[in-house]
């Protein structure tokens, strides 16, 4: 659908140059976008509407069209989010660990439980000093059947997420997994919160810092894709 | 349908109002609208990924936009 600004808004020149003192500058174009998971990343079901969310179906074309742009060279994913659904969550990781293009992370406030993955999908990450993630086992929603198969089944949905974060991560699988079943940290939950550097120390996130470190390091990837190309077309 | 988070389940399946809310392209620019009247409606985010549309003062949230005839 297309729409248009209210005519004498405060779009115009002369308004922006009264409000503001300042007027329409012409705006450059980035070589690095930046894909902002905020809130609760929202799956197969639409949240009720409290729910700050991100959509899977805007950020997987978005995806797509960042690696086919000519113009875009770098992706900078900026996370600050309480988790979500787990298929949409890996949709997102899965996507992000495959662009050609080079992917920094970056989490700010919280990357919990399913950002964890879409934090270490990126080729580099980093989380601010005062960032948390929770990592904590999953849990089933709407009917759950008494049998062991459900306990298989979550295990192996789990199983989905640990082995993606170790595979994209410098974390071992049996540390990941001591995390999350840790017991006596969360208060309403088993699991544990990781700080900061804690993540860092953990091997979970590359490195500690903020917007200048990952858009440096997301300088430095764009020259080396640079110097050498993927092998694939772009 | 599996939720990974560590929100109480009860906080996220509250029931609330629910806005009427539209995906439209501004000037290009995919934009969430919520529909606050006949034809009219307010800018609620920007779902682009160029950071320099973030700069500009037409799409910012919170700018009404009117929708064109028949759409």
């Amino acid at each position: 659908m297309m729409m248009e600004p209210i005519p004498e808004a405060k779009t115009s020149a002369l308004a922006q140059m009264r409000e503001m003192g300042t007027t329409v500058v012409p705006q450059p174009r980035s070589n690095i976008h930046c894909l902002t998971i905020v809130g609760q990343i929202e799956g197969h079901l639409v949240l009720p509407p409290q729910n700050k969310t991100t959509k899977y179906e805007h950020v997987l074309p978005q995806l797509v069209a960042l690696e086919q742009h000519p113009e875009v060279e770098g992706i900078l994913v900026i996370l600050n989010t309480v988790g979500g659904d787990v298929e949409a969550g890996l949709a997102i990781a899965e996507m992000l660990a495959s662009l050609s293009k080079p992917t920094v992370s970056l989490v700010l406030g919280g990357g919990h439980s399913i950002g964890v993955p879409i934090a270490v999908g990126c080729r580099y990450s980093f989380i601010t000093e005062t960032a948390s993630m929770t990592i904590h086992p999953i849990r089933l929603t709407g009917q759950v059947i008494g049998v062991p198969q459900t306990w298989e089944y979550l295990e192996k949905m789990q199983d989905r997420v640990i082995k993606f974060v170790v595979r994209h991560s410098r974390i071992e699988e049996w540390r990941f997994r001591e995390l999350m079943f840790r017991s006596g940290e969360l208060a309403r939950d088993i699991g544990t919160v990781l700080v900061g550097r804690e993540a860092v120390d953990c091997g979970l996130i590359d490195e500690v810092g903020g917007v200048r470190e990952a858009l440096a390091k997301l300088r430095e990837l764009i020259a080396l894709n640079r110097a050498s190309p993927p092998p694939f077309p772009t | 349908m599996l939720l990974y988070t560590p929100l109480p389940l009860e906080l996220v399946w509250e029931e609330g109002k629910v806005p009427i809310q539209r995906l439209c392209f501004l000037k290009g620019v995919p934009v969430l609208v919520e529909v606050t009247g006949r034809g009219e409606g307010k800018i609620v985010r920007v779902l682009a990924t160029d950071p320099f549309s973030f700069l500009d003062v037409a799409l910012t949230p919170g700018q009404k936009v009117w929708f064109r005839e028949g759409e």
